[in-house]
């Protein structure tokens, strides 16, 4: 092989087909085959549902983080409102003690008396 | 139906690139080498229950995209000659130089159908001869004698700088 055809080899590669040859040969064959048997391989058709999917699972997705946020903040609120509730109970027991002691001074002191 | 759509997608995916390389180089044309490409697939479609083996099909695409490109050439108007000469161009001494390769393709773009047929299965898809005579449906001598016209020329518009 000489220069020439070193040359010649090298300059008619073989190029990439354009995009969206395949698409649109399977548009063209459906549409000629067709009566729209297989009318869900139009690349339309794949496109839009691909889209509609790909929608579906973001509105998904976000929808899940937001439920899921509502539903921690109810644990958190649910987990404060029991504090506050022990809380009470703790100072409500004590001041009962208080209040059994001070009665039992009182009455001591009215039994001096 | 659907055996018949996943060989086409696969057929399509696997030698779009050969049909439409093959239809570049011949017609010189991105948009008319686009539509031979279609139309071989489209006409392969409709004949697709008729292809026996992987090999059959490859040889069926080639030979149906070169008739149809050299059709397709033919109406096209005829592609101006370069006008650059090889040897203005700087730097020019590797075969695989681009700007050299530029310059050979127009210039193969330039050669009568037939023999730019010959060059492009030569030297785009590696075809023998003999190859090349089975799917131009032409005598290996014609084949031979086409090559060695087309090299011909070629070597008389870059024998500046190709040795």
């Amino acid at each position: 092989m000489d220069e020439l055809e070193k040359a010649l080899k090298s300059a008619l590669r073989r190029e990439p087909a354009p995009e969206g040859l395949s698409d649109q040969v399977l548009e063209k064959a459906t549409l000629r085959s067709g009566k729209g048997t297989a009318w869900w391989r139009l690349p339309v058709v794949r496109w839009s549902v691909a889209g509609v999917v790909t929608v579906a699972c973001i509105a998904g997705g976000a929808s899940e983080h937001f439920w899921e946020q509502k539903r921690q903040e109810r644990m958190r609120g649910e987990q404060a409102r029991q504090q506050v509730l022990l809380a009470l109970r703790i100072t409500g027991t004590k001041l009962s003690v208080v209040q059994k002691q001070i009665d039992k001074a009182i009455n001591d002191g009215g039994g001096q008396q | 139906m659907h055996t018949s759509w996943r060989t086409l997608e696969a057929l399509l995916e696997r030698h779009q690139a050969m049909v439409f390389s093959i239809a570049l180089r011949i017609t010189g044309n991105r948009e008319a080498a686009e539509e031979v490409a279609q139309d071989v697939f489209l006409e392969l479609h409709r004949r697709v229950n008729r292809v026996q083996s992987e090999e059959h099909a490859l040889f069926w695409l080639r030979k149906v995209a070169t008739h149809r490109a050299i059709d397709a050439a033919r109406r096209c108007s005829r592609i101006p000659e370069s006008t650059v000469d090889v040897a203005d161009l700087p730097g020019v001494s590797a075969p695989n130089d681009p700007l050299l390769a530029q310059h050979l393709r127009h210039l193969v773009a330039g050669l009568p159908e037939k023999l730019r047929a010959v060059i492009v299965l030569r030297y785009q898809e590696d075809l023998m001869p003999e190859e090349i005579a089975q799917t131009l449906g032409m005598p290996v001598a014609t084949v031979k004698s086409n090559l060695q016209r087309g090299l011909e020329m070629l070597r008389r518009k870059t024998e500046k700088v190709l040795r």
